[in-house]
């Protein structure tokens, strides 16, 4: 082919592609910014205040706990019934029901075990602890935990796969101690939920090893994160390897409920502080560490009023409805509610990094784009 | 001869002592006193609790009180943690239970007591 002949298909490649001759291009400090993105699967190693972490025996228990509706008043509901493994790990709607109507979204149990607190107020400080709650709350399971212990006692099944991972036998654990062994027992099982890699998670290690960029991701979804982590300041509050630093925020989402007031972060902590299963009870089984500073240093501040835990992004795409109320149905609300922010709805004393993207069609596409990557 | 050396050493140390503030990182303070601090570790990350030891030995006041806090003074909140600070002894104090959420611009301070009087140091720090 001659030189003249090849000039001509490239020009009229251009013509029709014009991205290709339109890479685009990452700052060293960009960079810095996805590489900390990652790595995927984050490095994890067991968490030190349950027994049962990364116990094989223990995992399969609570895999079995997690869809077994003993767990419920009148064996109605399993764990399994909202969290569901067909939706990943979550429900699809809005606001659910158990025996009553629920004021908050069904969260979904993916990488959970990355997480430092647990609700949509960090009411918990451990896996374990989240999860007893719904199975006590009457408006959930709504179970005595009197009668599970009768019902999985008589259970020569599961008391013979139990007996080696306690001390003592299963009849001498008080009804504190049974519901704890359950949370733990389902905890190490939830620890297991994790996300696979995505095409974000090879276009980060390019970066992070060094290439200056890569086509694991189009010049489309590289526009979008670049808004992610500029102009939209997602990754403020968006960032680490599970796309979310754990902790809370308010973004001015309505904390009014059917019934009331949902106090968000500082009912949270206040719920924290009483509980008897938090990592300062007798029931944290790290004896020797450092597992609990978060929950000894914690403070509860005005502002904690109308924050709400700040999930993560991993999976976002697949994981409608959004906000801890459910009542931003699609990512493009979502989007919108962000590009036209309404600031009065912040607090005096929120959060001053949030104010209206104001971003065009072509910005919302181009950031829906990259989130539906991650 | 080797021995004779170790007994010149261990009579030497409590004379000598070790550099008061040894590894520590200097400050001054807004009445122009200097105080050491290290972190540990060295490189807080996001989310991650970290500590301040804090070493008073160069100051003229007899500290024995000392509050630490942080802000993003960018984004007008502080921490989401009240840490504590306990006296390890006469001049050293360690600050425990901080936890910087979100990555950027941080600014913290110190206040020491001594007496009814107090000083302040403030510093700040780029956290990625």
């Amino acid at each position: 082919m001659g030189n003249a002949r090849r000039l001509r298909w490239a020009l009229l490649l251009l013509c029709v592609f014009p991205g290709l001759n339109n890479a685009v291009e990452w700052s060293a400090s960009e960079k810095a910014l996805i590489t900390s993105l990652g790595p995927w699967p984050a490095p994890w190693f067991g968490d030190p205040t349950n027994r049962f972490s990364e116990d094989q025996t223990a995992v399969s228990l609570g895999q079995s706990l997690f869809f077994d509706r003993r767990l419920s008043k009148n064996e109605a509901l399993a764990c399994a019934d909202c969290h569901r493994p067909d939706t990943y790990f979550s429900d699809g709607i809005s606001l659910n029901r158990g025996f009553a109507p629920l004021e908050r979204h069904t969260p979904s149990l993916l990488n959970t075990r990355l997480q430092n607190w647990f609700g949509w107020s960090g009411e918990h400080d451990s896996l374990w602890s989240q999860s007893i709650r719904p199975i006590i709350s009457p408006a959930e399971m709504a179970a005595d935990i009197r009668l599970i212990r009768e019902k999985l006692a008589a259970d020569d099944d599961f008391t013979k796969a139990l007996q080696p991972l306690i001390e003592g036998p299963a009849t001498a654990l008080d009804d504190d101690e049974w519901l704890v062994t359950i949370g733990k027992l389902l905890a190490a099982y939830q620890e297991t939920l994790v996300s696979g890699r995505t095409r974000f998670d090879a276009f980060r290690d390019a970066l992070a090893g060094g290439a200056t960029s890569s086509d694991e991701l189009s010049n489309q979804e590289q526009q979008g994160l670049k808004i992610f982590l500029n102009e939209g300041r997602c990754i403020l509050c968006h960032g680490s390897a599970n796309l979310s630093f754990g902790e809370f925020g308010d973004i001015g989402v309505s904390f009014f409920t059917a019934t009331g007031v949902d106090k968000g972060r500082y009912g949270g902590i206040q719920a924290l502080q009483k509980s008897p299963y938090n990592r300062l009870s007798r029931f944290n089984d790290d004896r020797q560490g450092t597992s609990a500073t978060r929950t000894e240093h914690v403070t509860l501040l005005h502002r904690n009023w109308g924050e709400f835990r700040v999930p993560s992004l991993r999976n976002v795409g697949n994981t409608a409805p959004y906000m801890h109320n459910g009542s931003l149905l699609t990512l493009d609300d979502v989007i919108d509610f962000y590009s036209e922010l309404d600031e009065e709805r912040l607090h005096f004393d929120g959060e001053k990094i949030l104010r209206p993207l104001n971003l065009s069609n072509e910005q919302k596409a181009a950031l829906k784009a990259m989130l539906l990557v991650f | 001869m080797i021995r004779k050396s170790l007994l010149l050493l261990l009579t030497l140390i409590p004379i000598v002592g070790i550099a008061c503030d040894a590894g520590f990182a200097t400050l001054a303070t807004k009445d122009q006193q200097e105080i050491g601090i290290q972190l540990e570790p060295a490189e807080p990350e996001v989310g991650v609790p970290f500590i301040i030891f804090i070493d008073t030995c160069r100051t003229d006041a007899n500290i024995d009180q000392i509050e630490v806090d942080a802000i993003m003074p960018q984004h007008n909140h502080g921490m989401n943690y009240q840490p504590t600070v306990a006296q390890l002894s006469q001049q050293r104090f360690k600050a425990s239970g901080l936890v910087l959420h979100m990555p950027g611009l941080w600014q913290f301070s110190i206040v020491l007591r001594a007496d009814n009087e107090q000083d302040l140091v403030r510093w700040e720090m780029l956290v990625d």
